[in-house]
């Protein structure tokens, strides 16, 4: 501000200063003439026109301070200036030193400003670069997570392929598995049979449609033979024309993804696993990903079957029911669960059994009923993860993964409340039925024991009357 | 409230019917309607859940838990057990 500028610079400057210079000047005049009648103050021994000197120097700079005061030495030269000459001199020396101090102040104030200018631009820098890593880390941890979340299902879906070796138990496992982690609704097993693929297993269908059962080379492209074909998995992404509408299975019932499982050695088709029905935002890359998975386990545990030609004698295709597992299953897992539970692979786990008695006294009908209430209301209770399975007509097992004894029997009793409940709201007859429960944790050996002397165990619930 | 009943009583013979003549889909479908579209009083609900533990139709069961899952949480937000 107080350094040589440009000429315009100069200009701007002076049109700032000398209004408020003259303005000064002439307010010490006006004082001077009314209080001494003398307009410059002259011989005075502490001059008015340092004040006006000090005011210019540290409010515009050194040549502003200077000018003030060489202004006020013409003006006392009109007085004399041997009179005034330690006032001039007191004047010029106040100009340079309290300007130049004012210049110093100036650089550093300005100087500090530049610096807090930059420190602001980088603190930006750094938030906006602070915000990329937060959103690049959230990133990294979902995509880990997701990682995690994947190894723990091919670990579980491994656990729970590879040790079978029926292979109707398999191509069940595998069905099941497609349901349970791929969370398909509908899904389904064919077997290659020369160049036809045959249906093994069904889940989820309402029916089995006669054109579902083969399906063999046509004009019209099918997803499944396509899959089998090229062995490699096919989606209705890619061949929107290629999906068979099968009409009598449900409205609209496409085949959205068809996978092979080949031979770990000769690269044979063994079979094909399609899923017909999938909530939509399981239709993505990782779902296919973990049906490739899938396909690659069940080969795997398929070629190493016992009686493969079991599963090629197979005449009729059986569909499942949601969700439940045969006993031998059952069994299989619970046994296959404690091994991996003695070698501390897996976490604690309990079993949860539930049985119906004297439901045989109950018309067909009202049987019927209280079985699918059952159904119901472990299906609401129970996590997709847990295990269940119809051990008899009349009882239930459920393998709860990853729970601790107290949390089964909170469970159980829980169970036992809406057992209690609402059977009898949603099936009146059903007032003489008891419920028989039962429930196992704890050390692997134990729940074994239990699990073949469950009938010990049982707590009994009478069903309330509806009221 | 009555008109409701009424309509519920017409729901109920309604998908009987439909289950009586084979046609399980659309009783399934009638079902889901008023299970998802329609606010239904809590002893509709059992009726609701009755009706599709009768439905031979393999998707009844979904539909019906939806329903008992409303019912507890009903309970539960009553300060029922």
């Amino acid at each position: 501000m107080s350094l040589p500028d440009t000429q315009n610079n100069l200009l701007l400057r002076a049109q700032r200063f000398l209004p408020s210079l003259l303005m000064g000047y002439l307010l010490v005049a006006v004082l001077g003439w009314l209080w001494r009648g003398d307009p410059v103050f002259s011989g005075a021994r502490l001059h008015p026109y340092l004040v006006l000197v000090l005011w210019a120097a540290i409010r515009y700079g050194s040549w502003e301070g200077i000018v003030t005061a060489l202004t006020g030495v013409a003006l006392l030269a009109l007085r004399g200036l041997t009179a005034n000459s330690e006032t001039a001199f007191l004047l010029m020396a106040t100009a340079l030193f309290t300007g130049l101090m004012a210049d110093a102040n100036l650089k550093r104030t300005r100087r500090l400003r530049l610096q807090l200018a930059r420190l602001g631009a980088e603190v930006l820098e750094l938030r906006e670069d602070g915000e990329v890593l937060r959103a690049s880390n959230v990133d990294l941890l979902t995509r880990l997570e997701e990682k995690d979340t994947g190894l723990t299902v091919i670990h579980q879906v491994s656990a729970r392929l590879l040790a079978l070796t029926d292979p109707q138990e398999i191509v069940s496992a595998l069905v099941q598995v497609t349901h349970e982690f791929a969370g398909a609704e509908r899904c389904s097993f064919y077997r290659r049979e020369g160049a036809n693929l045959r249906l093994v297993l069904a889940h989820g269908w309402p029916n089995v449609p006669s054109e579902a059962r083969v399906l063999r080379p046509s004009s019209e492209p099918d997803l499944l033979l396509l899959a089998a074909e090229r062995m490699s998995v096919q989606t209705v992404r890619d061949y929107p024309m290629a999906a068979r509408l099968e009409p009598e299975l449900a409205p609209a019932m496409l085949r959205l993804l068809a996978v092979p499982l080949l031979h770990p050695n000769s690269n044979e088709v063994l079979g094909v696993l399609s899923i017909e029905s999938l909530p939509f935002v399981r239709f993505n890359t990782a779902t296919v990903q973990l049906m490739l998975a899938i396909a690659e386990l069940g080969a795997k545990s398929l070629a190493q079957a016992r009686q493969p030609e079991i599963l090629a004698a197979a005449p009729t295709p059986l569909v499942e029911t949601d969700g439940l597992l045969s006993a031998n299953l059952f069994h299989t897992r619970l046994r296959r669960e404690a091994l991996a539970r003695q070698r501390g692979a897996v976490p604690p786990f309990c079993v949860l059994w539930l049985a119906c008695d004297n439901l045989s006294r109950l018309a067909a009908d009202s049987q019927r009923m209280v079985i699918r209430a059952v159904e119901l209301i472990m299906l609401v209770n129970l996590r997709p993860a847990d295990a269940r399975a119809q051990l008899e007509p009349e009882a239930f097992g459920v393998l709860l993964n990853d729970t601790e004894l107290a949390t089964a029997e909170t469970l159980a009793t829980d169970l036992a409340w809406q057992l209690q409940e609402l059977i009898p709201l949603w099936v009146p007859a059903a007032t003489e039925l008891r419920i028989q429960l039962g429930w196992a944790g704890g050390e692997p050996d134990t729940i074994l024991d239990r699990a073949k002397e469950r009938s010990k165990l049982w707590t009994s619930i009478a069903l309330a009357p509806a009221s | 409230m009555d008109e409701h009943r009424a309509s519920t009583s017409q729901l109920i013979e309604e998908v009987r019917q439909l289950e009586a003549d084979g046609k399980s889909e659309e009783a399934l479908e009638r079902l889901r309607y008023w299970a998802e579209e329609v606010p239904v009083e809590p002893d509709v609900r059992h009726q609701l859940i009755r009706l599709c533990l009768g439905s031979a139709h393999p998707g009844a069961l979904k539909v019906a838990a939806r329903q008992l899952s409303l019912v507890l949480l009903e309970r539960r937000l009553a300060g029922v057990r």
